[in-house]
């Protein structure tokens, strides 16, 4: 998008061709160690071609589908239609989908694998939550994730995470089956047990390491759609109250009516067993106090000092 | 919760917690004092009528052993019973509603009490904020909930409350726990 209006940002290029790199680099881990299982190389190539294939061009249909998000007309949504075009005019770009998710966590998400199917999509608790302004700040982030075409590595990226489970699950079945079965046939059967074993740990070491690369692409790509939204709307306070908003304790407060809840046995009945929620979600991005010092000082060089 | 209960899905019902419902009065010089919100004379308690395990009560019955006027009772649309009481003298207020709240614990409703509340108003109308602070019976604990219209809340004052009334209450740390009650006819 060498045309649009949000600045390219040279440290989220390099660190999206490194992250590429990287992942390809795994990618091959994991065929040569299908291949060494004795999967023959033809079926492992289709297999990880398909994998790579489906995640590219389906990653937008499954991100919408698991936050059970819909796209939404300017009839239905006026508002948000109104924020998104005026964005996409100033930053000079085509106008992504726009979608909605009927959750109560806060949230927003950009998807699709580049510009040309990219949806933005926010929570119907994040439009309860902010204020238009600070929507529009939220919408401006998002875009400049679509900007900079990081939606399509972060894809690839779960890919590389995902394959590597598979194979360590199928090695680790394998080892589990196979060293029953064949406990007899000394040399043979400890022969192959062993080689699932270390297939079983290299695929989760891969695994592991796809995953601390994603998670620090992930960190750095948040603060640089932070920085390109701030300033392509010029109002970087506008985001650092939506963030505080979302992200900090007030999005924990619910809008679930107390009565309401009490049908699910909430307030009755002993508490059920509650999981980590809405913090989870957010693991993949930086702290907040991170983001605000940023904001700040974005503030502070738009404001000339 | 016991194991046995997270597996078998069998939970008794709970005891309602009303040892820290007369706490509510020292919130009062806290909420004048800083955030210029006095009482509105307004308080009231949130219960359902029906339970598997106890005898369902009339509203004449209710209303019988409360000894309150038939119009303090009401139904909401959601099913629910509040009973709505007043008193200008904000300690009295509270005093009348822990009783309400023990005759009813006594008669086996118990278990059914969801909440308490208090409605606060400002001091030098129209001044800033409506509060009311919920208290829940099942968790002895008090939160402040600050609607600003049908089904909009102020987030932002509700938690300057928090951080005043910290030493002065039991507060619910667990904020998801800050459940709205929208159109409530405690005012």
């Amino acid at each position: 998008m060498a045309e649009s209006n949000i600045r390219p940002d040279h440290g989220l290029s390099v660190r999206m061709m490194i992250t590429i790199v990287g992942l390809m680099f795994l990618y091959i881990i994991i065929a040569v160690v299908m291949i060494q299982l004795g999967i023959s190389v033809a079926v492992t190539t289709i297999f990880c071609g398909a994998m790579l294939y489906a995640q590219y061009f389906f990653s937008g249909k499954i991100a919408m589908f698991s936050m059970r998000a819909h796209e939404v007309t300017p009839e239905e949504e006026p508002e948000l239609h109104r924020i998104v075009d005026n964005l996409c005019q100033l930053a000079n770009m085509k106008k992504p989908k726009v979608g909605i998710a009927e959750m109560d966590l806060p949230n927003a998400f950009a998807t699709g694998r580049n510009p040309n199917n990219a949806v933005v999509c926010v929570t119907r608790g994040i439009m309860h939550r902010l204020s238009t302004d600070e929507l529009e700040a939220v919408l401006a982030h998002e875009i400049s994730h679509v900007a900079h075409r990081d939606v399509a590595v972060m894809t690839i990226a779960s890919g590389v995470g995902m394959l590597a489970g598979m194979v360590s699950r199928m090695a680790m079945w394998g080892a589990m089956l196979g060293g029953g079965g064949n406990s007899n046939d000394n040399n043979n059967g400890g022969n192959i047990v062993l080689l699932e074993i270390a297939t079983m740990l290299v695929s989760m070491v891969v695994g592991f390491v796809a995953f601390l690369l994603t998670m620090s692409l992930s960190r750095y790509r948040e603060l640089s759609a932070d920085r390109a939204g701030a300033i392509l709307i010029g109002k970087p306070q506008m985001l650092a109250s939506a963030l505080v908003r979302i992200t900090g304790d007030m999005g924990k407060i619910p809008r679930t009516d107390l009565r309401k809840a009490e049908g699910m046995n909430a307030f009755f009945f002993a508490p059920a067993l509650s999981g980590g929620g809405a913090s989870t979600l957010f693991a993949t991005h930086p702290s907040l106090q991170k983001r605000l010092d940023q904001l700040n000082k974005i503030e502070r060089e738009l404001n000339g000092q | 919760m016991s194991l046995r209960t997270a597996l078998f899905g069998k939970a008794k019902p709970v005891k309602p917690n009303l040892e820290y419902l007369l706490a509510a009065s020292k919130s009062f010089d806290v909420l004048r004092d800083e955030l210029q919100l006095v009482s509105s004379g307004v308080a009231g308690i949130c219960f359902k009528a029906l339970t598997s395990d106890s005898v369902v009560h009339t509203d004449e019955e209710i209303v019988e052993m409360l000894k309150i006027h038939p119009s303090a009772l009401s139904t909401d649309e959601l099913g629910f019973k509040w009973i709505v009481e007043g008193n200008t003298d904000p300690e009295a207020l509270v005093t009348q509603l822990h009783k309400s709240a023990s005759v009813l614990d006594e008669n086996g409703i118990g278990s059914n009490m969801l909440c308490a509340v208090f409605a606060f108003k400002p001091l030098n109308p129209p001044g800033q904020g409506t509060l009311r602070m919920v208290y829940l019976f099942k968790r002895g604990t008090y939160y402040p909930f600050s609607p600003t219209g049908e089904d909009t809340r102020d987030n932002e004052f509700e938690l300057r409350v928090q951080s005043f009334l910290g030493g002065a209450l039991p507060l619910e740390q667990d904020l998801s726990k800050w459940m709205p009650l929208w159109g409530l006819p405690v005012n």
